[in-house]
């Protein structure tokens, strides 16, 4: 499947279908691909990227315990 | 815009380039008065930075009669959140601040095309789950060779591919062997 922010990329006929009822969509946003491009490009990084690894910051822990003899 | 290729599965071994996800790296362990105190830093990525072949080595005469080849640890550098760095905020958890870099300037352009010496820029392709990083060659640390291992299988990320992986290499040799000329006093006659 293309990714959803390649130029191959088209929504199926099934969102096509229940957009309408969803959101209005103006009539220039129905007809015009580029359009549809261009708003994919603006959308924010897919959701795994937002929970990608290396989104954090390195983290101090410090761990204390009894010396036990055996 | 990615600037990298990567290799998403990983090999056998611990390979030069590999990409690791919360790695620990020990500050200090203490012992006083019957109570043990260890700090660790847990680091979100790192980036494995011993030469490939060592570690080949370490991985092929595992079980022969001598150990000569074994390496005690594995060098890596921290790959920081590449937003963060440019805020200055990517150690804040530290408590340690660091120079704002402001990307629309020459300061933050010549990092992102991995041409300031100290830092490697990596943008991850799409289809690797990791935000775009900067590696800093100055707080290159080391970790010991089995608890790499250990965690391998857990933590592996990708690795990056051929090409990138001795880009990286022969950029943190160089850092490693810059030298920093003094500044001379203008001479007065």
């Amino acid at each position: 499947m293309p990714h959803p922010f390649s130029p191959e990329y088209a929504p199926t006929p099934a969102t096509q279908a229940q957009a309408p009822q969803v959101v209005p969509i103006a009539p220039a946003a129905a007809t015009s691909p580029q359009v549809t491009v261009a708003t994919a490009q603006q959308t924010p990084a897919p959701e795994f990227k937002t929970t990608a690894y290396g989104t954090g910051k390195p983290k101090r822990v410090i761990i204390r315990g009894k010396v036990t003899s055996d | 815009m990615t600037n990298v290729l990567v290799q998403k599965r990983r090999l056998p071994r611990i390979s030069q380039g590999d990409v690791f996800r919360d790695v620990e790296c020990i500050e200090y362990a203490v012992e006083k008065k019957g109570i043990v105190e260890v700090s660790k830093i847990v680091f979100p990525l790192v980036v494995v930075l011993t030469q490939d072949c060592d570690l080949e080595q370490d991985f092929s005469y595992r079980a022969k009669e001598t150990q000569s080849h074994r390496l005690l640890s594995v060098l890596v550098a921290p790959l920081y959140n590449a937003e963060h760095v440019f805020e200055g905020t990517h150690l804040s958890d530290l408590a340690i601040t660091g120079s704002k870099i402001n990307k629309k300037k020459t300061e933050g352009t010549t990092l992102m095309q991995n041409e300031r010496p100290r830092y490697h820029y990596v943008d991850f392709p799409a289809d690797v789950p990791a935000v775009a990083s900067i590696a800093d060659f100055k707080h290159y640390f080391s970790v010991h060779t089995r608890y790499l291992e250990t965690i391998r299988a857990k933590s592996f990320v990708c690795r990056l591919d051929d090409l990138f992986r001795e880009d990286l290499s022969q950029r943190f040799a160089a850092y490693l062997g810059r030298i920093g000329l003094p500044v001379l006093a203008a001479a007065t006659t």
